[in-house]
């Protein structure tokens, strides 16, 4: 029996200021809001709804949303190496810091219409356990509330589904500037359950782009808008479709292979998906169109505008979990979680495709007399070998009882929450001494990195940053 | 390091019908269970408690995770079947049948391996578990499930 849960005393009055939904993506960023009832973009000011992520050095002044020479851009693909330093003139920036200060200038933006009180940011689905918390670390630099990360294609599912009303079983594929997403979706009245989802992270218009560029011998910024003409017209400066369509052509292909995958994860077959939503600016294209329709055997989608979709759902989740909703998404862990076993091999201890929350149990005993640690590494990957996957977390238990081999017994938890982050927690049982540890993987930010990195960002920022520590380490501790 | 018995699936503690609300029998429709599944993540799913106290989303967070955890362990027939007899079944398939999983386990690596036979051996196996719950002899379960095991670890 569920035990009922139910908050004493009465309910908070829902936040004062907006909340807003943002898609930060990786060629450009959208916000949105709910208005009475409605999911809207903001078209900021002389910028309209989309603004680059780009950040910029210009006469030591740091600026967003403009190119002018000296730039850092698409670093969101590199979100999951938090401390690689990117050269930007004479200084270098973290992936982290690029995201903080892009969405610095978000929010200022937005607080030209009124103060920000919360924000749903939206990230791959693929995006593993360090580009989630990269993620939210950046929030942090930029002062905004997180109520929650939220995958780019549930956001779009979220959107398109409450916009139309459709039910049944869906597909979202989201081809971005950056990366490659594709989830399918179980949509009815009240609950959107993702039965499966899967990407690739290093796959996305940029890579078209790059080919394009060194094959024509012109610059990102020249190829990208050739690419974009040629979604129209048939030729361009000199470049025909065609040539477009055979560089972009095994690009597509993997999208093609990724989707195949998902599918047989859910068990189910293209027919019997009924829709498939396309969500992201490289859906534009023509032959992407048409490739998706050859494969799902059916016309996809097209009645949501593919640059605003992520953005709006965002904003919907957000005014959801301020003010109640009446749709739930039931969302799954992308890549399955695993620990090292003997010889370098994983065992996978949950799935990929799990449903969130989620938590898997796993007893340990010691080998040796009188064995006073063990060390545990946890995982993230399909690949069967540790150096192929993501190591998120290795700790040593300490100060074991000195027992016999085999007589220490100690249970480690695995959670991973709704949002896709990961706590593990260990308790020694055996001497009753219940010995509790607790790990939150941060990748070489821990608190006192991030407390430097924000010292070292000052010159450029106003605010005081030391607060923001304050108060995510305060976050980070209660959770 | 070495890993232990796993202890999160203890059926005297975690009983996964009744934290759905649905009747203890192996016949179970996907559609029922779906429905019970959604029915109880609208009420412990910890985005219905965002603006919570922290003691209570961690409350729902609990729970929710058992509910995921219910629901798993009932969508798969086998690990159904294996709640309704007490847990895992530890004993051996004779040895016969253990020395046809090795030469599948052989083709397979090989890439000779005919899938049909292997699903048709699977087919059989859930419906000897179906009639002997249908006629309520547990016991034939017990002696079916481990065979069962081996045969899903082929595919």
């Amino acid at each position: 029996m569920l035990l009922q849960i139910t908050e004493p005393g009465s309910p908070r009055p829902p936040p004062v200021g907006l909340v807003v939904g943002i898609d930060l993506g990786t060629t450009h960023c959208v916000v949105a809001h709910v208005k009475e009832g409605k999911p809207h973009v903001f078209g900021f000011e002389g910028e309209g709804p989309l603004v680059p992520s780009l950040l910029t050095l210009e006469d030591e002044k740091l600026q967003v949303g403009v190119d002018l020479g000296k730039t850092l851009s698409s670093t969101k693909r590199l979100m999951g190496e938090g401390a690689k330093k990117l050269p930007l003139g004479d200084y270098s920036f973290t992936p982290v810091e690029v995201a903080g200060k892009i969405l610095e200038h978000l929010k200022s933006l937005i607080e030209r219409i009124g103060p920000l009180t919360a924000a749903v940011i939206t990230v791959p689905a693929y995006f593993d356990e360090a580009a989630r918390v990269a993620t939210k670390q950046a929030a942090a630099l930029a002062g905004i509330k997180v109520l929650r990360l939220l995958n780019e294609p549930t956001a779009a599912a979220l959107a398109y589904g409450l916009e139309t009303g459709a039910e049944g079983i869906y597909a979202v594929y989201d081809l971005g500037g950056g990366t490659f997403d594709i989830s399918l979706l179980k949509l009815e009245k009240g609950v959107f359950q993702v039965l499966s989802t899967g990407g690739d992270l290093q796959l996305g218009g940029d890579d078209i782009d790059d080919v394009l560029a060194v094959s024509k011998g012109l610059s990102r910024k020249q190829a990208r808008k050739i690419k974009e003409q040629l979604t129209s017209c048939e030729e361009w400066e000199g470049v025909h479709r065609s040539e477009l369509e055979a560089i972009a052509d095994p690009f597509v292909r993997k999208t093609l292979t990724i989707s195949q995958d998902v599918l047989q994860a859910a068990g189910l077959s293209p027919e019997a998906v009924q829709g498939v939503v396309l969500v992201g600016g490289m859906t534009r294209m023509p032959c992407v169109q048409a490739q998706v329709e050859a494969f799902f055997k059916k016309p996809p989608l097209m009645d949501i505008n593919p640059d605003e979709a992520v953005a709006l759902g965002a904003a919907l989740s957000a005014d959801g979990l301020t003010h109640g909703s009446k749709t739930l998404l039931l969302d799954v862990t992308p890549l399955s979680l695993g620990l090292e076993t003997a010889g370098g091999l994983i065992e996978k201890i949950l799935p990929r495709n799990t449903p969130l929350p989620a938590l898997a149990s796993e007893e340990f005993t010691t080998q040796a007399d009188g064995q006073g640690g063990m060390v545990i590494h946890v995982l993230q990957g399909e690949r069967e070998f540790v150096q192929d996957c993501r190591s998120l977390a290795c700790f040593e238990l300490k100060g074991l009882p000195a027992l016999p081999a085999g007589a220490v017994r100690v249970r480690v938890d695995f959670a991973i929450d709704v949002e896709g982050l990961l706590t593990v927690t260990a308790v020694e049982k055996t001497t009753g001494l219940s010995h509790h540890i607790e790990v939150r993987p941060s990748y070489g930010l821990d608190g006192k990195t991030l407390e430097k990195m924000l010292k070292e960002s000052q010159r450029f920022g106003k605010e005081d940053v030391q607060n923001r520590v304050k108060t995510e380490e305060t976050l980070h501790n209660k959770h | 390091m070495k890993r232990a018995a796993v202890g999160a699936e203890n059926p005297s503690v975690f009983d996964p019908f009744s934290l759905l609300g649905l009747e203890k029998t192996y016949f179970l429709e996907a559609r029922d269970l779906e429905k019970a599944y959604f029915e109880a993540q609208k009420k412990t799913h910890p985005d219905q408690f965002a603006q919570a106290s922290l003691e209570i989303r961690q409350e729902a967070s609990r729970q929710s995770t058992a509910v995921n955890q219910a629901y798993l362990s009932l969508k798969n027939p086998l690990a159904r079947a294996e709640y309704l007899v007490g847990g895992k079944q530890e004993s051996l398939p004779d040895p016969d049948f253990l020395e046809k999983i090795m030469v599948w386990k052989e083709q397979k690596e090989a890439g000779t391996l005919d899938l049909e036979e292997v699903k048709v051996t699977e087919r059989h196996l859930f419906q000897e578990i179906e009639q002997a719950f249908r006629d309520n002899k547990l016991e034939t379960v017990r002696m079916a499930l481990p065979e069962l095991r081996y045969v899903t670890s082929v595919l």
